[in-house]
């Protein structure tokens, strides 16, 4: 061991303290020390190669060199001795500058101490040994996180370096906040003019691939290798393909917020950002699928076909909706509208009158004459049965010949339509009506035979088997009633209220005398009750044994019955029936209470007791539920299984088999009564899965393919469409009301009382609908696009690149500045923020740069501005300044007086803050314009008539000031992009306390992270303007190249290293460690762990934290730091 | 005294103040009558003192707190926790008071309000009070209290309501009524201790009255000062202050009447009202009415019980013009 040690002068840094030459005398006394010497400055070349030539000379084998903190020098000495080839870690430092001569001033006490120092340095390096680092490769390839200014900089910078660049960007285009703006301080120059050159350069740069409308939402690895997962949301334009030609915007039907223009106008669903985007394809703004839509059970876009209402393309919004439903007539009558409760419209007032919409367009297509048959494939050979020609059997049948197939309907009764025609009165659905859409099914080759009825579920198989029919879809209905199961139901005048339509609708039933009582409280019962008071009945009553609340009937039905006369008893139920001779007389009735819910959420009706009375009656209708006749399906050899609701058993819901050899049942026979949407959305999935069947596909492939088409179609939630906010500022607007004839008109015949609503009715009655998932999935653009690039089948995909470098440039946003009520801002129109007012001033913006303000579109000649509103706030938690607010302010001002030259400016401010090159001359310039400049806040604005009355404080003067504005515009604080928080967890860098990325040192190291590899540039890392943000682009750029220049990176040697055999798996180190950089693994069927070097950086945590000291910091072992304590107790 | 275990947590201590007792009387009656139509059981506070505001504090700080926090301890020795205390002023120090005593020796922020608080239950000691005890008594505004009540006033408006005939209410001014909701200055102070509203946009009032049918027109002056502080001094700003309060209501909101809450701003907006027009050159007729006469009479009170006919600026030409 030959240790040489130098000890420093520093000038009279540590001279001036120490007793240099005494400590040079002393250490040579240590155990190992060979060689020492004292050097006026030993970081200076003389004093390193004084140390080069007495490694040489002396033969030395470690070196020590008491002077500075090894943070200033530490690096120099090692190279220093790597030149003579010695290891470097070999080399120790003591530190006698800052942990001594410059923190004491006696001298001989300071002398001892430096001796002390020294003497803990030779103990511990004489315990050093050689370290080598390792090398790897790394990943030449870059990904720029964000595409403002910042990014586009760095992403440019570094391609034209040679290196390839993935560019990521949450917005359809590049651009970022620089877009949005009118003019850049200090020169005037337009924004756009500088900006689109360099986006355009990006578009068309061999070495950037731009991602869109994507996020980073995981990073694995680190410097050299990451592994970024980025979630890419779907564009629905095929981007390359798209033209630009901006088609598809004139058909689209849907305006909503332009956020790109500060919701000072309105966009299309289908738009571009504006006009200069990169990449210039356009994009459908498609929020999900709108509430209507998701709860309809025939998935009809309502929202489609009432925005082209609002367009007046009635026939367009016709074929929109017999893509989905093939009854837009029937249905605009007697649809439950579950569309219309789930309506986001409930929420601000009134839901959307839907079906009167519907109603609306389909009566308009029947006076233009026969409907036109739908756009029919080529004609398929294979053969298909469809027991029943109620709705689902229909429907089924109906998208079964628009696909091509050969198919034969075969219905029991004498007529067509089944429930629709003999379940429903004709006051409510006409025959007429019901026979013109059942024609078109008709014309499109269907063959539907009546008066067949199918005996026995032998005679279905046999369909198959011998009549070769490829497929069988029974939906025979409900057609059979619930018996009341109480005495003297058996009594002449008793009827099932299914019995009694079914008669009334073919004519069978005659007149009715005398008093009807009507049992239950469904739509079944009220048709019945109604039916009734048409033929003559003198009195009906309904009996119920709830409440109205309770009742399934819709609102408007039981207020329309209510309207013609008709009682409703609620919570009465009938005990027994009462008769003369076989033929009743009276019904005896007890009333109830409600009691507690039952399974159908609804309240049970308890009867009370004694409270039983009679009611004089002649007919008796008894309505209490359906049940599908199964008669047929349990008489034979083979029969087919039913569920305890006697409805018949699927084997797979999702696809509506009951078997694997093509038997299908769907509607009411699978569901029990429901609706006639539901007996149209079975037909429907009936009819899709029989075609893809018959196409070869696989009948569990098709389950799997219909599952998975409905779990990535996001539903929307009215609650959830829109902020409390936005719904507060929609204006309520009355729901439109249908015509209706009045009851004296209605009840003596079976014509249908409401009439539809009129064509300016219809019109704005769409107008009322709230766009809720933005794209109504109308298809306009898609017949509008010549180069066919509209896609609604894309999807969210994942996308995964590996790469070397991430420099991260995700911006800012602005403060929302609704939480300054003081400034009126939210409530007040005229009250707008800086960006807006950029937006006012551009020639490409919504008001083609007229300065005109908000609320009546007239010149502002007074404008207020208001700096700092947010910025340098400490109640709010925003004490920082936004940096770029005064030159925008004096930009404004400036080009207010130039568009309006009569206007005159008032800026209120804290402090004017101008320190850039041209910055102060530039406010002069303002100053010189006329701008007035306040300095003070200010306390609150108002309006009075049709001005804003800005009230503050001028503080040079200590008074108050009132000026009568037209317009005041906020300088509204920068503060962290949404999404920072997440990122930074992403990426395992920091931010500070108010959410800005953290820089690794805000002077020396500003555009690099903590974390290796990870660079920052533009406002993420802090408040700042353009020249700032692109100078901190270029400058991580340099940063990345300058890596990127490396073959392969090494590893810094002082590392924590695991020993293995010792180590437990408790996984504590795991847990501590803040780089990510010990990894699980298996060590012969043990679990242990591992450090990865090239992620290490010699924190020591891990190795503090170790339970049984398996762990060790290379350069900084627990041997050599005892060794240095055990020196000093010497 | 004997101090009394009241087991019906639901019953508050109800302090009126003097002027509730004089010039607001009309507010006073009111509040009771609302109270007994929700059902909520109250109890004044017997032999209350004055709070403690402008007389007491023109001598002493201590002197102030130890007025008001006396009626706390005498609400304490009802067996009562919660004090119903409809006078912004007294509720001002009331809950001052309230901090001294509700938090223990050592509690407090530093050694000066260390020394307040021994000071103030010397003087109670001396006064016979048990001060050993821990207090927890907590004072609400008459807006807080009722915001908590929001709910049940619901509940009895629509009693009531599905009893009547739909197109007729018990009194005809409610549905001829435009009215804006002003709270002055006073509701959240000290600033950040009573926290149930927005400083600078309160909507507790509309809220209370939404749930009795009563919409409310926006209101760009709602904690304004009105000047009612500087009556005795500076009278040209107070008519100053006010008539903005009544200009930007009348034209800007287009309101035809005030609900407040305040009674020294109810009087200085409705006594002051000719004067207010006087000096402004305008012509306003806006009445200033207290919100628990408006909730009592969407209760189905009648105006006299509610003594309306106590205001200054009648709102009987509302219900007449429509």
């Amino acid at each position: 061991m030959r240790i040489g040690i130098f000890v420093c002068y520093c000038g009279s840094n540590i001279a001036g303290t120490v007793d240099v030459e005494k400590v040079a005398r002393e250490v040579l006394k240590f155990p190992g020390v060979v060689f020492t010497q004292t050097n006026l400055y030993t970081c200076s070349e003389p004093g390193q190669e004084e140390i080069k030539k007495a490694v040489k000379e002396q033969k030395l084998t470690r070196v020590i060199v008491a002077s500075c903190s090894p943070r200033v020098h530490g690096a120099t000495f090692m190279r220093t001795v790597e030149t003579v080839g010695l290891n470097p870690y070999l080399f120790n430092m003591a530190n006698i500058r800052e942990h001594d001569s410059w923190i004491h001033d006696n001298k001989e006490e300071a002398t001892k101490k430096a001796i002390e120092l020294i003497r803990m340095s030779a103990a511990k390096v004489y315990r050093h040994q050689e370290l080598h680092p390792k090398y790897f490769d790394l990943s030449k390839n870059v990904m720029v996180i964000g595409g403002g200014i910042a990014g586009i900089q760095a992403a440019l910078d570094i391609a034209d370096g040679g290196r390839k660049v993935t560019l990521i960007e949450r917005e359809s285009s590049i651009g970022g906040k620089m877009a949005q703006l009118d003019k850049t301080f200090p020169t005037i120059d337009c924004s756009a003019c500088i900006l689109s050159p360099k986006m355009v350069d990006v578009g068309i740069h061999e070495n950037i691939e731009l991602l869109t409308l994507s996020e980073v939402v995981k990073v694995e690895g680190s410097i050299g290798n990451f592994r970024v997962t980025i979630k890419k949301k779907p564009r629905f334009i095929d981007e390359k393909n798209c033209t630009s030609c901006g088609e598809c915007e004139k058909v689209c039907p849907v305006a909503c917020s332009n956020d790109y223009e500060e919701g000072l106008s309105t966009k299309k669903a289908i738009s571009r950002m504006f006009t200069q985007a990169v990449p210039s394809a356009f994009y459908i703004n498609r929020k999900g699928k709108a509430p209507c839509k998701s709860t309809c059970p025939a998935d009809v876009s309502a929202q489609g076909y009432i925005a082209l209402i609002k367009e007046g393309k009635y026939l367009e919004a016709l074929k929109l909706h017999r893509e989905e439903n093939p009854f837009p007539s029937i249905c605009g009558r007697v649809c439950m509208h579950p569309c219309e409760s789930s309506c986001t419209r409930n929420l601000v007032d009134e839901p959307v009158s839907i079906m009167n919409l519907k109603r609306f367009i389909a009566d308009y297509e029947l006076k233009l004459g026969e409907i036109p048959l739908p756009e029919m494939e080529e004609k398929k050979k294979e053969k298909i049965a469809i027991l029943g020609s109620g709705p689902a059997g229909l429907t089924a049948a109906y998208y079964l010949a628009k696909n091509g197939y050969a198919v034969k309907v075969f219905e029991a009764l004498s007529v067509t339509g089944g429930m629709l025609r003999v379940g429903i009165p004709d006051y409510r659905l006409p025959q007429e009506i019901l026979d013109t859409e059942i024609d078109v099914i008709k014309r499109m080759g269907v063959d539907i035979e009546t008066d067949h009825p199918v005996e026995s579920y032998e005679d279905v198989l046999k369909l198959k088997e011998k009549d070769n029919f490829k497929a069988v879809f029974m939906a025979t209905g409900a057609h059979k009633d619930l018996a009341l199961k109480c005495e003297g139901e058996d009594l002449d005048g008793v009827v099932p209220g299914v019995d009694f339509l079914r008669d009334a609708a073919l004519s069978r039933a005659g007149r009715i005398e005398g008093s009807v009582a009507v049992i239950g409280g469904g739509n079944v019962a009220l048709d019945s009750a109604r039916t009734a008071l048409r033929l003559g009945a003198s009195k009906v009553s309904i009996f119920y044994r709830r409440t109205r609340k309770e009742m399934p009937a819709t609102e408007e039905e039981i207020d329309d019955t209510l309207e013609e006369g008709i009682e409703i008893n609620y919570l009465t139920s009938p005990v027994k029936i009462e008769g003369k001779d076989g033929k009743i007389e009276k019904i005896i009735l007890i009333k109830n209470k409600l009691g507690e819910p039952d399974s159908s959420g609804r309240r049970r009706p308890v009867p009370i007791e004694e409270s039983e009375f009679s009611y004089p009656v002649d007919k008796i209708i008894v309505t209490i539920g359906q049940k599908p006749d199964i008669g047929y399906l349990q008489s034979g050899r083979r029969t087919c299984e039913l569920t305890s609701w006697q409805t018949v058993k699927l084997m797979d819901e999702t696809i509506l088999s009951v078997d694997n050899n093509g038997i299908f049942a769907g509607g009411d026979l699978v569901l029990g009564p429901a609706t006639v949407t539901e007996a149209i959305g079975h037909g429907k999935l009936a009819a899709k899965v029989i075609g893809r069947m018959l196409e070869g596909e696989k009948l569990e492939d098709i389950t799997a393919a219909i599952k998975k088409e409905k779990d990535s179609d996001i539903g929307l939630k009215a609650d959830e469409v829109f902020t409390d906010k936005q719904l507060s500022s929609f204006k309520k607007e009355e729901r439109v009301k249908e015509e209706k004839l009045k009851p004296a008109e209605r009840i003596n015949n079976f014509k249908e009382p409401i009439l539809s609503i009129t064509e300016e009715q219809a019109k704005a009655e769409a107008q009322r609908c709230l766009d809720c998932g933005i794209c109504a999935e109308c298809h306009e653009c898609a017949k509008a696009c010549e180069a066919n690039c509209i896609d609604y089948s894309q999807t969210e995909e994942m996308v995964t690149k590996d790469v070397g470098a991430i420099v991260v440039a995700t911006g800012t946003d602005l403060i929302d500045t609704d939480i300054f009520g003081e400034y009126g801002a939210g409530g007040l129109e005229d009250v707008i923020t800086g960006l807006q007012y950029e937006r006012l001033m551009c020639a490409s913006g919504p008001t083609s740069g007229h300065i005109l303000r908000p609320s009546d579109n007239t010149e502002p000649k007074k404008i207020v501005f208001l700096s700092c509103v947010g910025s340098r706030d400490e109640s709010i938690g925003k004490p920082y300044c936004s940096s770029a607010c005064c030159m925008y302010i004096a930009k404004q001002s400036i080009l207010t007086k130039e568009h309006i030259p009569d206007s005159d400016s008032y800026v209120f401010y804290t402090d004017i803050r101008s320190p850039g090159k041209d910055y102060d001359e530039f406010i002069s310039r303002a100053r010189q314009y006329g701008t007035r400049y306040i300095r003070g806040k200010v306390a609150k604005v108002y309006k009075k008539g049709k001005k804003l009355i800005v009230k503050g404080a001028d503080t040079l003067i200590g008074e108050t000031v009132e000026i009568e504005a037209d317009l005041v515009v906020m300088a509204s604080a920068m503060i962290p992009s949404e999404g920072n928080k997440k990122l930074a967890e992403v990426l395992n860098i920091t931010t500070g306390p108010f959410g800005f990325f953290t820089e690794s040192h805000p002077k020396l190291r500003p555009v690099e992270t903590n974390t290796a590899g990870i660079f920052l540039a533009g406002t993420c890392q802090s408040p700042k303007d353009i020249p700032a943000s692109v100078s901190q682009g270029s400058a991580a750029a340099s940063k990345v190249l300058a890596l990127m220049s490396k073959d392969k990176l090494a590893t810094d040697p002082i590392v924590a290293i695991v020993d293995q055999t010792r180590c437990i798996g408790c996984n504590k180190c795991l847990m501590v460690c803040p780089f990510n950089a010990i990894e699980e693994m298996d060590l012969r069927g043990k679990n242990v762990v591992q450090v990865i070097e090239s992620v290490c950086k010699g924190c020591g945590l891990c190795e503090a934290t170790c339970p049984i000291d398996a762990v060790s910091l290379n350069y900084y072992t627990d041997e050599m730091i005892l060794e240095e304590l055990k020196a000093t107790s010497l | 005294m004997e101090e009394k275990e009241n087991k019906n947590s639901k019953k508050i201590a109800y302090y009126p103040g003097c002027s509730l007792k004089s010039t607001a009387m009309d507010f006073n009656v009111s509040i009771e009558k609302v109270l007994d139509l929700l059902e909520i059981e109250y109890e004044e506070i017997p032999d209350w003192n004055c709070c403690g505001t402008t007389p007491a504090s023109n001598i002493s700080d201590e002197l102030v707190a130890t007025l008001a926090a006396r009626n706390l301890l005498l609400a304490a020795k009802m067996g009562l926790k919660d004090i119903l205390c409809p006078c912004i002023s007294c509720y001002n120090k009331l809950h001052k008071a309230s901090y001294y005593i509700n938090n223990n020796k050592g509690e407090l922020k530093n050694s000066r309000e260390e020394k307040k608080r021994d000071s103030i239950f010397k003087a109670l000691k001396e006064m016979g009070f048990d001060t050993e005890k821990n207090f927890n008594i907590k004072v609400y505004s008459i807006i807080e209290f009722l915001n908590l009540q929001k709910e049940l006033i619901g509940k009895k408006y629509k009693e009531l309501e599905s009893k009547r005939d739909k197109n007729s209410r018990s009194c005809s001014i409610l549905d001829s009524l435009k009215p804006v909701c002003y709270y002055g200055c006073a509701m959240l102070r000290p600033e950040g201790v009573p926290k149930f509203d927005d400083i600078e946009n309160p909507t507790s009032m509309e809220e209370i009255l939404k749930m009795v049918d009563i919409k409310c027109e926006d209101f760009q002056f709602k904690t304004e000062c009105c000047g009612a502080i500087l009556s005795l001094t500076n009278k040209d700003e107070v008519l100053r202050l006010s008539g903005e309060i009544l200009d930007s209501a009348a034209m800007e909101s287009g309101a035809n009447s005030m609900i407040v809450f305040c009674q020294l701003c109810q009087q200085n907006l409705d006594l002051r009202q000719t004067q207010i027009n006087k000096y402004n050159k305008t012509h306003f007729h806006m009445p200033i009415i207290f919100i628990t006469q408006i909730l009592g009479m969407a209760l189905g009170l009648s105006p006299e019980e509610v003594m309306l006919n106590k205001l200054f600026v009648s709102p009987a030409v509302i219900g007449k013009k429509n």
